[in-house]
């Protein structure tokens, strides 16, 4: 019984709610769906049920309700309370417990429809005709319908474009801001499609999203340009696990270091024999990692031709200095004493001209390791891997859009640079730091992924609004509307243009609409020629800014068709 | 008490109430309620203020009433020149054997077990209040000597609701000393018809004693065993309040056309007739019907109605049938289903 009564009140309380959100909704503060309105309903119920069972009613309260229930004139009532010093107190006793005898429960509480019960339906009713009453066609003139029926059809378009933001094919984990993004889309689209929201308010609305799309590539950029630090970072590791693994320890690469002196001598020598290094195959980080300067790493990077030129000059000039200390020392005391700074410098310069041959030695080892290690194919992969994606996320984060083709890239070298990992995996000392570059590498590709796909969606979403998205870079978008049909064209001939231009043609079924010709026209952009604000962003306050002037006759009658064009035209021809 | 069980004490207490209601139907033509309200005047040890027009038995009720309980029984006719002395006796000069001469209490008609005051109304309110004031502290001070009335005792007065000149009504604080105030009806045409039969033919109804002085008192003493729970208690207490024309409690009703509500004698005054009309119905408690039955006869007398209720032609039956109305509508089952 009180599970029944406990219904109506659960029922009648979801109502209340209910009757709430879709008065909300009528106002246009907070948009209500069937859905929702339905889990409240039977959340309420539920919950009332449940509450109902478990509710427990004090037997005193429980005898008077029988009382008047059955008509039992107050006997129940009277017995339940202390009468046994009183002279009718038994009696009153065995009347109230004959009479009860009598009683069904069923007949006592039937199961029927009592105020609660009817205050719930009505509260459901209530809901219902508001719900249907504020979604309905019928209360509508044909100007707000056809408005309407606009909104609906770009609220369907926003849903399409938010559907793969919200649960990506190619992502596992999708990202607060995306998610948040997505859900802000559904939103709007939700809006649109129960037309709670005029034109002006769409186009405004469109407008925040793109610029909050645009922020999140950025910050999607910047994570994963995190992400590819870390990775780097690990990288750096490895190679001096890998130079420590070959024997190359920190003491070898200690005394490969050159003293200034050494450094002087090699530069001049160098010079002297005019010689040009390869490019080095290592970047300043890398080389402090490792411990040794530039001038060492040229020591260290000479080819064998020009190693053995440099010996030779060496030598050469060893021998030179030896001849002009013999040359002193045989000098008679006085002009050998005048002369005996010379002497020593020359000593000096010997000793060191030896050592620098030493580390000549010394160098051509550990280069011959680091160069082999460095300049594996494997490792190139993957350093050309992380510079790419390192510089799409710079990129990304200036608020420049990825095209597909350099995510198809990217996507191409990760795989490469994941494979290169494994096949290094067993000659690595540390292979959890292999693990961690791929899974950081992997990382940003989720982000660099996440980031496109807002910029995606927001070119859609703004195309749909008749509207060229915010930078736009002339690049194709990868329009889902034109994936599922089956029916795509793409011609990939190039058609004839005007300027430095190359467009691309594309015929293909644009969901249930028929066909449709999309344009894609690649071209440089002219420095210069873009404006601070793009247009679209500041189109919705001037269309509202003229409309308002429009209305409130501040332009002259016979101008008022041209602006109204003029506005129409800058939005694509729509209203 | 507790001579006898409860279930006995109160099959005793219905079968001497059936006996006199019998009784008193043997020569009492119809108006039963009229008779019940008076033998639960007599369980309840209260007063009853009959009120109807000329003929309609209201004398001979009580006189059966008497006979029935083989009770002593004075009838006081009030007129406007009767004195407090007509009503509660005097001292008197009178002369002993010895020839000695002194003062000597003589009893008037109030030292009965039941006293018939015939047209109450009639009385100079000096001598209403002799015997009001024998009402309610069941003695009377002559002399400045201090007489004790036997009991059981009880006064059943009249009045007549017509011919108002002359009359002098019972004061506010005066009537409040009544339990029931009773309006006897007219008779059917049916009941008129036996009374004629029987009254114009050889054949006179004549009523036996079926229960004495002691049974009554053993009545009075059943009633006050019956159990009253909290609600019902609280219920009744609602109607009483609920005819304060100000306070808590106040029905609407009443605020507009009540001048003063009920006394606490009103709240006794239910309870124990609820009492007795629960155990008529063959139960051991006062249920709220009791409480709602008893509500008329106990109020009517004691409610003072305003000028408006006298414009919008209110009886105080009306006013109290919405006072009953509206505690009814406040007291509602604690579990809603």
């Amino acid at each position: 019984m009180g599970a029944w009564q406990g219904l109506a009140v659960g029922l009648l309380v979801a109502g209340v709610l209910d009757l709430v959100w879709v008065g909300l909704d009528w106002a246009r503060v907070f948009y209500a769906d069937s859905r929702g309105l339905a889990l409240i309903g039977a959340g309420g119920a539920v919950a009332g049920i449940v509450a109902g069972y478990l509710r427990r009613v004090p037997n005193l309260v429980l005898a008077q309700s029988i009382d008047r229930r059955a008509d039992l004139q107050d006997r129940l009532g009277t017995a339940m309370e202390d009468r046994s010093d009183s002279l009718f107190g038994a009696p009153l006793g065995d009347d109230a417990v004959h009479s009860l005898g009598r009683l069904s429960p069923s007949s006592v509480y039937p199961v029927r429809f009592g105020a609660w019960h009817i205050a719930a339906v009505t509260a459901a009713v209530l809901v219902a005709s508001i719900f249907v009453l504020g979604n309905s066609p019928v209360l509508r003139g044909p100007k707000t319908a056809s408005e309407r029926a606009e909104l609906k059809e770009l609220g369907a378009k926003v849903e399409r474009v938010a559907k793969p933001l919200e649960k990506p094919v190619n992502v596992a984990q999708t990202p607060v801001g995306q998610k948040k993004l997505a859900g802000e889309l559904n939103q709007f689209a939700k809006e649109l499609e129960q037309g709670k929201i005029n034109k002006e308010e769409a186009l405004r609305k469109a407008n925040d999203l793109a610029s909050k799309a645009e922020q999140e590539a950025k910050d999607r950029g910047q994570e994963a340009e995190q992400k590819l630090d870390q990775a780097e970072t690990a990288f750096t590791k490895m190679q001096k696990a890998q130079l420590e693994s070959a024997g190359l320890d920190k003491q070898d690469l200690e005394n490969l270091k050159l003293t200034p002196e050494e450094a002087q001598t090699l530069e001049r020598e160098m010079q002297e024999q005019g010689f040009q290094n390869p490019k080095s195959s290592f970047n300043d980080q890398q080389l402090s990692e490792l411990g040794i300067d530039r001038t060492t790493e040229k020591l260290a990077n000479m080819t064998p031709e020009q190693r053995d030129q440099l010996r030779q000059a060496i030598s050469k000039r060893q021998e030179e200095v030896q001849k002009e200390i013999d040359r002193i020392d045989k000098l008679p005391e006085a002009e050998r004493k005048a002369l005996e700074q010379q002497r020593q410098e020359l000593q000096k310069q010997s000793e060191e001209l030896k050592k620098l041959m030493d580390k000549f030695k010394l160098s051509e080892e550990a280069m011959k390791t680091l160069k082999e290690f460095m300049q594996s194919e494997e490792m190139k992969k993957v350093r050309e891997a992380m510079q790419n994606m390192q510089s799409q996320a710079q990129q990304m984060q200036q608020g420049q859009k990825l095209t597909k083709e350099q995510m198809d890239e990217l996507a191409k070298q990760l795989q490469a640079s994941k494979e290169a990992l494994e096949k290094m995996a067993k000659d690595l000392k540390d292979p959890e730091l292999r693990k961690q570059i791929a899974q950081q590498m992997e990382e940003a590709m989720k982000q660099l992924q996440s980031g496109q796909m807002s910029q995606q969606a927001m070119m859609q979403m703004m195309q749909s609004f008749g509207m060229q998205s915010g930078d736009s870079d002339g690049e194709a978008s990868s329009d889902d509307n034109f994936a599922d049909t089956g029916k795509v064209n793409k011609s990939e001939h190039e058609m004839e243009t005007k300027g430095n231009t190359r467009t691309t043609g594309v015929k293909g079924q644009w969901a249930d609409k028929g066909e449709q010709w999309s344009m894609t026209i690649k071209a440089p952009t002219q420095v210069g020629n873009r404006s601070s604000v793009p247009y679209q962003k500041v189109l919705p306050q001037y269309k509202s800014a003229a409309e308002r002037a429009l209305s409130g006759g501040k332009i002259p009658k016979e101008q008022e068709k041209r602006v109204k064009e003029y506005f129409d035209s800058l939005s694509g021809g729509k209203g | 008490m507790n001579v006898f069980d409860g279930q006995e004490a109160a099959a005793w207490f219905r079968k001497t109430f059936a006996d006199l209601r019998s009784e008193v139907g043997k020569v009492i033509v119809g108006q039963d309620d009229v008779v019940e309200s008076v033998l639960v005047c007599l369980a309840a040890n209260g007063h009853v203020l009959l009120e109807g027009m000329p003929g309609l038995g209201k004398t001979l009720l009580v006189r059966t009433v008497s006979e029935c309980l083989g009770l002593d029984f004075s009838r006081i006719q009030f007129t406007p020149d009767m004195m407090p002395a007509d009503v509660t006796g005097t001292n008197v000069l009178a002369s002993s054997e010895s020839g000695q001469r002194a003062f000597e209490f003589r009893k008037g008609p109030i030292f009965a077990n039941l006293v018939l005051a015939d047209e109450i109304n009639r009385a100079t309110p000096k001598t209403q209040s002799a015997l009001l004031e024998a009402m309610q502290e069941r003695s009377v001070t002559v002399g400045g000597v201090r007489h004790e009335l036997i009991e059981p005792f009880l006064v059943m007065a009249t009045q007549n609701p017509i011919e108002q000149e002359g009359t002098y009504p019972l004061p506010e604080a005066q009537l409040d000393r009544f339990f029931f105030k009773l309006v006897v009806p007219y008779p059917t045409k049916a009941e008129l018809a036996e009374v004629i039969e029987r009254t114009t033919g050889n054949v006179e109804g004549k009523a036996s004693v079926v229960a004495h002085g002691e049974d009554v008192l053993k009545l009075r003493q059943i009633v006050r065993e019956v159990p009253v729970s909290k609600e019902v208690l609280d219920f009744a207490l609602a109607i009483v309040v609920g005819t304060h024309p100000e306070g808590e409690g106040a029905c609407p009703f009443a605020t507009e056309y009540a001048r003063y509500g009920s006394s606490p004698r009103g709240a006794q005054s239910i309870v124990t007739a609820a009492k007795i009309f629960g155990l008529l119905e063959g139960r051991f408690n006062a249920s709220k019907e009791d409480v709602k039955k008893a509500a008329l006869p106990s109020l009517r007398h004691r409610v003072i109605l305003n000028y408006g209720a006298e414009g919008a032609n209110v009886s105080p039956e009306r006013l109290i049938k919405e006072v009953v109305s509206f505690a009814e509508s406040r007291d509602r089952d604690p579990i809603k289903v």
